[in-house]
């Protein structure tokens, strides 16, 4: 089986071919540093299959960050390469595409975007380009699909030339120079509509207020989708549902079963939150509290990803992120981290040192909540009043700046400055929008229905055997002494350690005043991560570096917390 | 001869040109009376505002296009400037400049670029006449 690698400089679609080539569907966005990881994925060719392998995007054969060098990688083990290259940005995809073939490695080059080429007035030769080269090319529009079967065909006739020899940097500019010469012609412009937003948005004084609206916007929007998915759709659901679990409750009568399904009737009725069963809690925590917002935080991100619009975001934070020791772009890795922590903390791949990659990563499991969390807090706190969900979310910033501004003390190494190229704005395809939500939020099911079921199950069997009394006890000087607490709380955190949503849940039948549920809610995300964002985290980071965040995180809940308790209940 | 007059003008700190008599805290005077004198000579040589030197990307006006006439810096920032696409003989166009240090956009070939100040700053230009 032969292996054929996609490689290309960054943001030119490579993914979207990939989902092309494949029917695999892998996440594809308008900004640079979208693929950290390699995908794998296969085609049929004739009676022939072939793996194709998704790699992240790189400017050179020099890897300048993780997922260049996975790139690197991948391109070491490629029996045939497909470069994909931006049309719109030619001259600079060269320089790649000339390091591939002094490689001596069968290439095939894939123009893609050939239809952006041609409305901004770009044409390139490709006959005197494929002399130039001596491999196929072959112009391609990965969205639509235009120019795949040219791709497809031509396989057999990518080999290696062997006229390109080795080169050094400035030989590789010259002839860089020399072909773009020769087979591209480029018409003048005209400034659009959207080139003067562009530069509107990136601009300090038009950007700061364009971005604040665009964020309220999009946070007001997440919460709209969210509470109406709730009224219309899930919570009439759940009433449909309720009398068949009733029914459920009453064949099967008091006992184990009863417990573990149904769990525990209060006032007669079934309680969804409080009362802990598998088809009652278990059901009802991700489908009808955390989905709805799943969904909408997933389709506002997807809209955003796709028009172009973080990297702009990116700049005009790139000041405040340098104080807490990186650069603009990790506000990429935050952003996705407020979905779930899990892809924002793979997304600091792209971050170029290992200080900044430990601060990012730390700071995104220390305090960026994630979405499943973050909808059970709105459903809980947010019946007391939205003054209480401000004041959990404005710590966590606190905590979120603070704490960078200590690590970028602590912790040695480089911050260097940011290089981002920021992409033209472009209009979401509606269905690559859809496919994309989608995806992630298959993913969440598949990810975190199991958890909540084995969470369910632990909490039943934990208080049957007592540890919960036994456990409460000891940590009450902590938990009651320090953070001014109910005891019983030490369960919620235990639980948050496989599901922060279903934890916060737990929180309710504790009666807290809302002050109280506030500190509880807040130490949920600070004290440690959940299961998988502590594997992801052991996996980028090593353990030696997992241990020093798992300490800061440690330290700092102890902090906050007592610190809240003093602020918020007084001693 | 302008360098003799004032040195500052030169260099990153002292930011945009056009404000510099705001940055003499003591004798802001001074530096106004410096300044109309440069802009005097200019104007009596006939000489372009911004043609008078090459000067990094940073000291340039937001709007301002030049041409990069050489990158200064190791090899490793000077590679990885080129296969972005800021090199040499390009035209590039200083499109943002962020305050408190932050990065500037550039536009080089219809692509828009952040790059962090003290990259930048080992951008050299020239703005034609």
């Amino acid at each position: 089986m032969k292996k054929i690698v996609l490689m290309g400089n960054p943001n030119v679609g490579k993914s979207v071919v990939f989902s092309r080539l494949t029917g695999a569907n892998v996440i594809a966005s308008n900004y640079p540093g979208t693929t950290v990881d390699f995908s794998k994925g296969k085609m049929c060719l004739g009676k022939e299959g072939h793996e194709i392998i998704d790699a992240p995007g790189t400017y050179s054969l020099e890897p300048s960050n993780k997922a260049e060098e996975v790139a690197f990688e991948m391109f070491g083990q490629a029996d045939l390469i497909i470069d994909v290259a931006d049309a719109t940005n030619l001259e600079r995809n060269l320089y790649l595409t000339l390091q591939l073939l002094e490689q001596k490695k069968p290439v095939i080059l894939a123009l893609n975007m050939w239809d952006e080429a041609r409305h901004t007035g770009i044409i390139i030769d490709l006959k005197k380009l494929e002399n130039e080269l001596h491999i196929p090319v072959v112009p391609t529009v990965a969205l639509s699909g235009e120019g795949f079967s040219d791709l497809v065909r031509r396989f057999d006739e990518a080999r290696s030339p062997g006229e390109i020899e080795p080169m050094n940097d400035s030989e590789r500019w010259m002839k860089i120079g020399e072909i773009i010469g020769n087979v591209q012609q480029v018409t003048h412009r005209h400034h659009t509509l959207w080139d003067w937003i562009s530069e509107a948005s990136i601009r300090p004084l038009t950007g700061v207020p364009i971005a604040l609206v665009v964020i309220f916007a999009a946070l007001w929007l997440v919460i709209f989708i969210g509470n109406t998915l709730i009224t219309y759709i899930f919570d009439p659901l759940f009433t449909l549902y309720t009398p068949i679990v009733m029914s459920i409750s009453t064949w099967l009568g008091p006992g184990l079963l009863h417990d573990l399904l149904i769990g525990q009737l209060i006032d007669g009725q079934i309680d969804y939150i409080q009362s802990m069963g598998l088809l009652t809690t278990g059901i009802y925590v991700p489908f009808a509290m955390v989905l709805p917002y799943i969904i909408a935080f997933y389709s506002v991100l997807a809209v955003f990803e796709d028009t172009g619009y973080l990297p702009r975001l990116a700049t005009l934070s790139d000041t405040f992120f340098h104080r807490i020791g990186m650069h603009g772009f990790g506000i990429i890795p935050v952003f996705l981290g407020l979905g779930c922590n899990v892809p924002g903390v793979l997304a600091t791949r792209s971050l170029e040192t290992k200080k900044q990659r430990f601060i990012a990563a730390t700071l995104i499991a220390i305090s960026v909540p994630c979405m499943a969390k973050n909808a059970m807090v709105f459903g809980i706190l947010g019946s007391f009043g939205m003054v209480y969900v401000i004041l959990v979310f404005a710590t966590l910033f606190l905590v979120f700046v603070s704490s960078g501004i200590i690590l970028n003390r602590l912790i040695k190494g480089d911050s260097p400055e940011i290089c981002l190229e920021i992409p033209p704005y472009r209009k979401p395809d509606p269905m690559t929008v859809l496919k994309k939500t989608w995806m992630r939020i298959r993913w969440f099911l598949k990810e975190a229905i199991p958890f909540v079921f084995l969470g369910v199950l632990i909490i039943n069997v934990l208080y049957a055997v007592g540890f919960v009394e036994w456990l409460g006890g000891i940590f009450a000087p902590v938990i009651q002494g320090w953070f001014g607490l109910p005891k019983e709380a030490t369960t919620a955190l235990l639980i948050g350690f496989l599901r922060k949503d279903l934890a916060v849940g737990m929180l309710l039948p504790l009666a807290m005043s809302p002050l109280q549920l506030v500190i509880a809610t807040t130490l949920l995300t600070i004290y440690f991560p959940c299961v998988g964002t502590f594997a992801v985290m052991f996996r980028e980071l090593g353990i030696r570096d997992m241990i020093k965040a798992t300490l800061f995180m440690a330290g700092t809940a102890f902090l906050v917390g007592g610190a809240m308790r003093l602020v918020l209940l007084g001693l | 001869m302008a360098e003799a007059a004032n040195p500052r003008i030169f260099s990153d700190s002292a930011g945009e040109n056009d404000q510099l008599w705001l940055n003499n805290e003591k004798y802001p005077a001074r530096d106004l009376i410096r300044l109309i004198f440069i802009l005097i000579i200019v104007k009596l040589l006939g000489i372009p505002k911004g043609a008078l030197m090459e000067q990094p990307i940073t000291s340039l006006e937001t709007g301002t296009t030049a041409v990069i006439l050489r990158l200064e810096g190791g090899h490793w920032f000077q590679n990885k400037m080129r296969v972005i696409g800021i090199r040499e003989q390009k035209t590039i166009r200083l499109v943002a400049k962020h305050p408190f240090n932050g990065p500037v956009v550039v536009e080089v070939d219809g692509r828009e670029m952040t790059i962090g100040r003290r990259m930048a700053g080992h951008i050299i230009t020239m703005v034609p006449e």
